[in-house]
């Protein structure tokens, strides 16, 4: 049997030691923090760990449509596939910083693209 | 059979099945999202039967203290009752002993209650007048140790609450409170040493101090350091006593900052000073209290400095419009 990508990256744990690095990159970095302005650390930290949980093939129930409606606002504000890209490289920054396998790293980067569309509203 | 309780109606829950599923199946209109443990969304708390720690997967444990679960992962084998959280309907009677200033715009108020070990220190609790105003305010105190919980509450000329108060109550005048509830409090049941670090403006301090005498009453092992911060040197209060708390213990250490300064405290924004006062971020618990913006920007800091978000602690103060 194969293991499961969420197992590989090990699971939940995984998760809770990705969400701070990842999250602090992304305020980090003046191409998105822009659009954290103003927003809670602690409800945006379990939002994180809702769309960590899910790149990492793990348990989780988010519809295209969930996607859609969380970032209608952000569209707004001037969302675009530029955006969509730079946290693709945080992410893959985070896996690589955690010792993740290039392997692996490139299947969390494809389920993130998979909803790009969704998350762009088109 | 096993029965889930959900607004005192009992629901019989079928074998695999999470809470959140059998409230469904019942038409139970319940919060949820990510049905995997994730959102959060359904967050409530256990108030009878036996706690399970996968339920509880991924809370603070501020959260975990409270019997705080999440009923979308949870399966019950054995009876339980749960409620969302701050639904909690009963009220307390609490009689106004004693009110003094403060500060220009602070005032503080004393109340008597029944029961003074269920008001958590640094908690926040509903405060309820006669005409059924309600305010949420932090308890500023050791309630269990002083006698009395004392809540600081900013005078504000359009605030009901606190104009009613400056006008109308005086000593041993009744209300109603409700709570206690909140992140931001002292938990540190296996004695481990680690550093705090609390910041807050305004009335933010009331329940730092609150946590710091907690601390304090627990012999907390490790540096406790306080920022208080406001626009004006007025704008600060209590700072003698709290000179006089690191005095007399040498792990405290007291500090204040304010935007425009008469030259007897450090002049600097307070999300700058509170920076400066991070030195080992991976050991260190933050406790960040007051208005909701300034709140926000200082738990930003503390987390961009390395502070881990499980170890960030706070209470907004959401003006009511």
């Amino acid at each position: 049997m194969t293991d499961s990508l969420f197992n590989r990256l090990g699971g939940q744990e995984a998760v809770d030691a990705a969400v701070d690095i990842f999250y602090r990159k992304v305020l980090a970095d003046d191409r998105v923090n822009y659009f954290f302005e103003g927003v809670d650390m602690d409800k945006q930290i379990v939002k994180q760990k809702g769309f960590l949980t899910m790149v990492f093939g793990g348990p989780n129930n988010y519809t295209g449509k969930d996607m859609r409606e969380g970032h209608k606002h952000l569209i707004e504000k001037g969302l675009n596939d530029s955006h969509v890209d730079a946290i693709i490289e945080l992410l893959g920054s985070t896996l690589t910083e955690l010792g993740v396998a290039d392997a692996d790293i490139q299947e969390v980067a494809s389920i993130a693209n998979s909803v790009r569309d969704d998350v762009l509203d088109r | 059979m096993t029965n889930i309780t959900f607004d005192e109606k009992p629901f019989a829950i079928e074998d695999g099945e999470s809470v959140v599923e059998c409230l469904e199946r019942n038409n139970i209109q319940f919060p949820s999202s990510c049905k995997s443990g994730a959102c959060q969304s359904c967050l409530a708390q256990l108030t009878s039967g036996d706690m399970h720690q996968d339920w509880q997967r991924g809370l603070k444990d501020t959260y975990k203290a409270q019997n705080y679960f999440l009923p979308c992962i949870a399966k019950p084998q054995h009876n339980i009752s749960l409620q969302l959280p701050n639904t909690s309907n009963t009220a307390s009677c609490a009689i106004i002993q004693e009110l003094f200033n403060l500060s220009y715009n602070v005032i503080a108020i004393r109340l008597k209650v029944e029961n003074l070990n269920a008001w958590t220190p640094g908690q926040y609790l509903n405060l309820i007048n006669h005409d059924d105003l309600i305010r949420s305010y932090s308890i500023a105190n050791l309630p269990s140790v002083d006698g009395y919980i004392e809540l600081h509450i900013k005078l504000s000329p359009k605030g009901l609450m606190s104009t009613w108060l400056k006008t109308h109550a005086k000593v041993g005048t009744k209300l109603l409170i409700r709570g206690p509830a909140g992140d931001c409090f002292y938990n540190n049941p296996h004695k481990e040493h680690f550093n705090m670090l609390l910041a807050a403006t305004g009335t933010g301090l009331a329940p730092l101090i609150a946590i710091i005498r907690e601390a304090l009453s627990q012999h907390h092992q490790g540096r406790i350091t306080l920022l208080h911060g406001g626009c004006k040197e007025a704008d600060l209060y209590d700072q003698a006593y709290l000179a006089n708390l690191a005095t007399h213990n040498k792990n405290f250490f007291y500090h204040c900052c304010v935007l425009s300064s008469d030259g007897n405290v450090v002049e600097a924004a307070i999300d700058k000073e509170l920076k400066t006062l991070i030195s080992e971020p991976q050991n260190t618990k933050a406790y960040i209290c007051g208005p909701e913006e300034t709140a926000k920007q200082l738990k930003k800091v503390a987390f961009l400095a390395g502070i881990a978000s499980k170890n960030i602690f706070s209470d907004l103060f959401i003006q009511t419009k």
